[in-house]
């Protein structure tokens, strides 16, 4: 199992929220709606859905192991 | 009378309401919009709402309580029918409102295909006609899309996923050739052509009946449901021309206290129909009436979710001279490049984890 540290692009957030549907308990909406992170590091896989689905392109997932971009 | 109208209740009209709010705005803020809807995610609309994954109350920017709790007047369902710009007010349903800052949003509209006003013709644009163009895409139905655009080939797509039989016509040689060169639509159409969809590209159509297409070379092509989708043009009745209302990069027009933005404003010099564009020129509009004018300056960029691929470009491919390609249709990179191979955008196919990379790259290179 791998653990993800998470990067974000608040400026890019559109808060469309698709990445509160893949990983609820990762990401959330401020009160101005753009992306929040609850967690920098996780071993949740569905943070790399959550990238993936961001139309924006605003996520980013690395291999805390690595270093490498996973998604 | 002091505060804002603003003409047009979609993403760039309703993002300029909230931003004057974030911002500290204490003006009146009115919000007209000529859908009967609250402001909604137009993207959606030919994608998971057409393919019924998605509910209507889904689709709101906000839930609908939020613009009275921001103090935004939100007025829907009639468009304003004239501005008056010595006076300072705006007609809307026969009254007459004030303003000292007047902020047009009102979009683009889809384009029309001339001699085809027939009740199974269909456009995309607002939520009504998505809900109509569902109603009417059934499975095993024959599908006709008119314009290998990104809407043209969004509904392709789901319409494919539903079952029905589509077929798209395109002028050009290659799907969104225009925008993405030859070479990438030669790999586009592979991709559409397997997963079903039957392509007739270069074609000429010699005109429209209720029931099918007719091509120059004679192919007469059956249908249930056709959809016109050859581009969209600026809403600009109320203010500007073909090439919408030109402002600077702070979106303020040439008439004193008044701002475009979003997909009717020709943006310091361009006019742009995404959503990054519309939402950040939204802002730049807010903080001019604000008076801490910060101009909207970045690197375009959109997407599109069509056949198991989800499309991505940074920068914008105007004046490339070459391309080069890596991948198949199931997942590649086009990078575009001028004539001293400076990049000037890259398109993803299926690579979002590239897309940071890429903006930093285009961002350098600016």
């Amino acid at each position: 199992m791998s653990t993800y540290l998470i990067e974000i692009d608040r400026s890019l957030c559109s808060g469309f929220g698709s990445c509160l549907k893949e990983a609820p308990g990762v990401f959330a909406l401020d009160d101005g709606g753009v992306v929040t992170l609850l967690v920098a590091e996780t071993d949740d896989e569905a943070v790399l859905d959550a990238a993936g689905s961001c139309p924006m392109g605003a996520i980013a997932v690395f291999e805390c192991a690595t270093g490498e971009q996973a998604a | 009378m002091n505060g804002v109208v603003i003409v047009g209740a979609g993403l760039a009209g309703s993002r300029c309401a909230e931003a004057l709010r974030a911002g500290g705005a204490e003006l009146p803020i009115t919000l007209i919009g000529s859908e009967p809807v609250g402001p909604y995610e137009r993207p959606a609309l030919s994608k998971e709402f057409l393919a019924g994954t998605r509910a209507q109350e889904d689709l709101f920017l906000r839930p609908p309580g939020s613009w009275g709790e921001r103090d935004i007047d939100l007025r829907l369902g009639s468009p304003v029918e004239r501005i008056d710009l010595r006076r300072r007010t705006v007609l809307l349903r026969g009254e007459e409102l004030g303003w000292s800052h007047l902020v047009l949003a009102t979009g683009s509209r889809a384009r029309q295909l001339p001699g085809t006003a027939f009740p199974n013709v269909h456009h995309l644009r607002t939520l009504a006609d998505a809900i109509a163009l569902r109603a009417a895409i059934q499975a095993d139905s024959r599908l006709v899309v008119v314009g290998a655009g990104f809407v043209g080939a969004e509904v392709a797509s789901t319409a494919t996923a539903l079952g029905a039989r589509v077929t798209i016509v395109e002028a050009e040689t290659a799907p969104l050739a225009r925008v993405a060169g030859a070479e990438v639509g030669r790999l586009l159409a592979d991709r559409w052509r397997g997963e079903g969809v039957t392509l007739h590209l270069g074609a000429r159509i010699s005109h429209v009946d209720q029931d099918a297409v007719e091509l120059a070379d004679g192919t007469s092509i059956p249908y249930d449901t056709l959809l016109v989708a050859v581009g969209s043009e600026p809403a600009s009745d109320l203010l500007g021309g073909p090439a919408g209302i030109p402002t600077d990069a702070v979106g303020r027009t040439q008439n004193d206290g008044v701002y475009a933005c979003g997909d009717v404003a020709g943006f310091d010099g361009s006019r742009a129909e995404h959503w990054t564009s519309a939402s950040g020129q939204a802002v730049a509009v807010a903080s001019a009436i604000l008076g801490r004018p910060e101009r909207y300056a970045s690197t375009p960029y959109f997407w599109s979710d069509q056949f198991g691929l989800r499309l991505q470009m940074v920068g914008t491919t105007a004046g490339w001279s070459n391309v080069e390609l890596d991948g198949d249709p199931t997942s590649f990179r086009a990078r575009y490049v001028d004539e001293e191979g400076k990049p000037l955008a890259v398109l993803l196919g299926n690579r979002s984890a590239e897309v940071a990379a890429a903006r930093r790259e285009l961002a350098t290179a600016a």
